[in-house]
């Protein structure tokens, strides 16, 4: 539900909430970076950064401001926001053999395509500055050469990778409300006539989920009797309430009813001989909240010209980034952040800037200001900042192991994927340990594996050893390495002398003992840095 | 010999891992009682095997389907279904079904979170989360996840998810990197365990630094899923935690969890395949049918089991583990034009185990296919009593297994008429 304005005039600006046992506690400056860099790029800071934070804690602001603008931003945004959109998932009504793709494009491309296809259009608008409201207003999409193989679109035959495309169906435009990848995602079926469709729209463009709210059934309605329903879903104040505003939205998307959802001929194409579908059903008009409508087209443009559509995105960037749901307390930030976004033209980088240079992003714990939550990484999260350090990436047959969930680790990483799980776990659990544990493995092979064949001034983390110095021989240059480690790991400055190095070094020496290999024992170290639980909560 | 059949369900194996074996049938206290849920995802059309709509005008029964019964409890039977019969004759003396059981709405999402929560936001611990941390410090894993949906909410620490494609085993194992594109060596054995000791080092000295709140909420959650994580891994040499979207593999993989003393409460799911499985808003009555009969094969093949494996405090697991049955929704009563059957938010649920009053139906449809009310304390149909909810039925589980429900589910009591 949207914390609308609408509680500053009720007079709900009051104290914000707290939780009791908790003491206001602000994030460091370099823990501050490394929350932020993971939050907007998905990676930690890197070296460099981390040395320039803990000299100069005032240039804070002006890293922030330039993750921002880091090339991962985008992808990160749909990683933030696939848990609201879930439309990445692994089986699709149109299967794979539907389609003669070329040699090399595989099942997991496709589906991959498929899905990404909505949080793509995000992605585009968030990493080109473009407003928001060209998410239900766009004229262009954003396809793949996977799609270009199976819709009607103009994408280049002879390019591949994602860029702005357009269907040649003739159908509507509304970005993201265009999409075949939303509609494939979401079916409908002959009795639900869109409203599932319908609620898609409401729960992930304006915050307002009907079917969070409990249907209690009137008994004085025969259920049986299909005119008595359709009577009741008119008149029964209990059902009108929602189907007032539901069914009218439902009625936009009959352009996408698909006569065989089987069907690539069937499903890959907008029908506009089916826009009317809604009367012999038996539907209302096309309407948005009481005002007449037409299209699609016209469905984005009165989303965005809704005031709820921009509060909604505010509150969705909010939680996203700051790891719990709005309160009452949080009304006055939401405002703050409205603002920011109105002045800053609707663009996403002045949304997420906003957020995150507000105290209550910064506070580690609860005040009298509010609080952000420590977080637990996401498996998207965990897998981009375990590349970002050691630049592997877990995959098996091309397929991402922490997006797929056929194969991969997905839902055991904590992962929802909108039918087994609806919500990312919040805390951690033995699985998802056992998943980070086998990650943390595979990741420090790969890089130990590709720096031990480089020469030290070209290597990224090992950089003080040569994988053949034991305490005994060197101790000075294992001390050095360990403190990169940190450094490149957590983004921590410790002291040589100080208990950290004191616990990997006895680590480091348990290791040898067992193995009596200086590699291997680097790799043990490497490993349990990886699997630590500031490597997981930030 | 694998390692499903060194278990053997043997007694000395058990004994090796401390796991207390029951000698004789003796009545098991709700706190030794196990859970078993097994979810039909999709939506159960309950005319093909609980609810009688013979005499209803309104209501499609399926063709060549007839009544029948066994220990009192009334049911479908189908001449192609052998396997609903069988089960019925088998265990209705310790079963209750609950007709007439209201969801609250008719959409899948939001009717399995209500169903398996009491609740819409999926925030909330899902029955077997709860009732499996209620215990949390007896078992490694206290809920385990085979299959089907789960809602772990604040006490996540306690669930696992096996996967559907023998991820847990992999990652036990460290086999699921072999098949890893690129592939490199991983740690020797010896390293992994000193890693894993450093680790629950580490993890006690994060809760002694974390501050208050959600950062000390973390740390110690972390602390809880490594010693889960580290105990897990000696499972694996006496289970395999291997299954599948069949029902049968996700039974064996349950029933080993529950006999090794791993787990308290096993989530267990049945798609019926392919893209709609039960949601049959097409052909329903030849899509059905198959689903009914696959899931009472696999639910045989795990009473069986249940009832060959020793219990911790019984004689057999059957005798400890109560085993729900259920789907997200019902089914509308009549046939639609595509003579499928669309959404219903009213349903059955199915329970068998010791401590009920079985032999027992409660609850029913009315003549709009609605449920009817029943009197909560006695478990019979009245007027003036409050209507079956899935709230109910959870709250009903809860005290079942020695939960104050009251603590868990607002508004709504257990259905008390149906305890022993």
């Amino acid at each position: 539900m949207v914390i609308t304005l609408l509680l500053l005039a009720c007079g709900a600006d009051g104290p914000a909430e707290t939780q009791s046992g908790s003491e206001s506690t602000a994030f460091d400056a370099a823990e501050m970076l490394t929350r932020a860099s993971l939050d907007i790029r998905g990676v930690r800071p890197n070296l460099e950064d981390v040395t320039r934070i803990h000299q100069t804690p005032d240039d804070l602001d002006t890293l922030i401001e330039g993750y921002l603008h880091d090339p991962r931003f985008p992808r990160r945004v749909m990683d933030l926001y696939s848990e609201i959109y879930l439309t990445q998932g692994e089986a699709y009504s149109v299967p794979f053999s539907a389609f003669e793709f070329d040699e090399g494009i595989t099942r997991a491309n496709y589906t991959e395509a498929i899905g990404d296809e909505p949080l793509r259009i995000l992605a585009h608008i968030a990493a080109s500055d473009l407003p928001y409201t060209d998410l239900v207003t766009a004229d262009w999409t954003m396809h793949n050469h996977v799609l270009g193989q199976m819709y009607p679109t103009d994408y280049p035959d002879d390019q591949a990778g994602w860029q702005r495309a357009h269907y040649t169906d003739g159908r509507p435009t509304a970005g993201v409300l265009s999409t075949n990848g939303m509609w494939w995602r979401f079916l409908s079926t002959p009795s639900n006539q869109n409203r599932k469709r319908a609620n898609q729209i409401s729960r992930i463009f304006l915050c307002n989920d009907y079917l969070t709210k409990p249907i209690n059934f009137d008994r004085d309605v025969n259920l049986l009797d299909e005119e008595a329903v359709a009577n009741a879903i008119k008149y029964d104040p209990g059902c009108v309430s929602c189907h007032v505003s539901l069914d009218p939205l439902a009625s936009y998307l009959y352009g996408f009813w698909y006569v065989d959802e089987t069907s690539a001929g069937d499903a890959t194409v907008y029908h506009p001989e089916r826009e009317q579908k809604y009367v012999p059903l038996g539907g209302p008009n096309p309407g948005y909240f009481g005002q007449p409508g037409t299209s699609i087209a016209d469905l984005g443009h009165k989303i965005a010209s809704d005031p709820r559509f921009i509060e909604c995105a505010v509150e969705t960037a909010f939680t996203r980034l700051m790891g719990r749901d709005a309160t009452l307390g949080d009304t006055d930030a939401l405002t703050l952040h409205r603002e920011a976004f109105l002045d800053g033209d609707l663009t996403l980088r002045s949304l997420f800037s906003s957020i995150v240079g507000h105290p209550r992003y910064r506070s580690a714990a609860s005040a009298p200001d509010g609080f952000a939550e420590r977080k637990l990484v996401t498996a998207n999260l965990l897998a981009s900042q375990v590349m970002g350090i050691t630049g592997y990436l877990w995959t098996q047959g091309g397929v991402e192991m922490m997006k797929s969930d056929a194969i991969g680790v997905g839902n055991l990483a904590g992962r929802a994927d909108g039918q087994r799980m609806i919500r990312n776990n919040r805390s951690p659990n033995a699985t998802m340990l056992l998943v980070n544990a086998r990650l943390a493995e595979a990741a420090t092979a790969h890089l130990l594996k590709t720096e031990a064949g480089w020469a030290k001034d070209d290597r990224n983390v090992f950089t003080d050893v040569d994988f053949s110095e034991t305490i005994a021989t060197n101790r000075p240059a294992i001390v050095e390495q360990i403190l990169r480690l940190h450094a490149v790991i957590f983004g921590r400055q410790i002291e040589a002398d100080g208990e950290e190095v004191a616990a990997n070094i006895a680590l480091f020496e348990e290791l040898m003992d067992a193995t009596s290999d200086p590699y291997v024992a680097w790799g043990g170290v490497m490993i349990a840095l990886l699997r630590d639980p500031d490597f997981l909560m930030y | 010999m694998n390692r499903r059949s060194f278990i053997g369900h043997s007694a000395a194996t058990l004994a090796a891992l401390g796991v207390p074996l029951g000698t004789a049938r003796a009545a098991v206290g709700s706190a030794d009682r196990k859970l078993i849920v097994v979810f039909v995802q999709g939506g159960w059309d309950p005319t093909r095997v609980f609810a009688d709509g013979f005499d209803h005008t309104g209501v499609s029964m399926e063709a060549d389907s007839e009544r029948s019964n066994a220990s009192g409890i009334d049911f479908i039977a189908h001449p192609d279904r052998p396997g609903v019969s069988a089960f019925m004759q088998a265990q209705a003396d310790r079963m209750v079904v609950f007709n007439g059981v209201m969801v609250r709405s008719i959409a899948h999402e939001i009717c399995t979170t209500i169903a398996m929560t009491g609740d819409t936001s999926g925030l909330l611990s899902d029955w077997p989360a709860i009732i499996g941390q209620a215990q949390a410090d007896r078992f490694t894993l206290p809920h385990l996840v085979v299959g089907g949906p789960n809602f772990a909410g604040d006490i996540g620490a306690a669930v696992a998810r096996a996967g559907n494609n023998g991820q847990l085993e992999g990652l036990l194992s460290g086999e699921i990197l072999e098949a890893a594109d690129g592939a490199s060596r991983v740690l020797p054995m010896p390293a992994r365990g000193i890693i894993d000791r450093y680790l629950a080092r580490r993890s006690e000295a994060r809760i002694l630094t974390a501050t208050p709140g959600m950062d000390e909420n973390l740390a110690s959650a972390f602390h809880e899923a490594l010693r889960r994580a580290t105990e897990l891994q000696d499972y694996r040499y006496v289970m395999d935690f291997t299954a599948t979207s069949d029902l049968a593999t996700q039974a064996q993989v349950g029933v080993d969890a529950l006999a090794l003393g791993l787990s308290r409460c096993v989530t267990m799911g049945h798609s019926g395949g392919g893209l709609n499985g039960w949601d049959t808003h097409s052909q329903n009555d030849d899509q059905q049918g198959p689903l009914w009969e696959n899931l009472f094969a696999g639910l045989n093949q795990l009473m069986a089991l249940l009832q060959d494996t020793p219990g911790t405090t019984a004689s057999s697991l059957a005798e400890e583990t109560t085993v729900v049955v259920m789907s997200e929704m019902g089914r509308t009563p009549a046939l639609n034009s595509n003579l499928g059957k669309d959404h219903w938010p009213f349903t059955s649920v199915m329970v068998v185990g010791e401590g009920l009053t079985g032999g027992r139906t409660v609850g029913g449809f009315d003549d709009g296919w609605m449920g009817n009310a029943v009197d909560f304390d006695s478990g019979e149909s009245s007027p003036s009593g409050r209507l079956l909810s899935v709230e109910a039925i959870g709250a009903t589980l809860l005290q079942h297994m020695g939960i104050d429900s009251a603590e868990h589910v607002t508004g709504t009591p257990a259905i008390t008429g149906v305890f022993l």
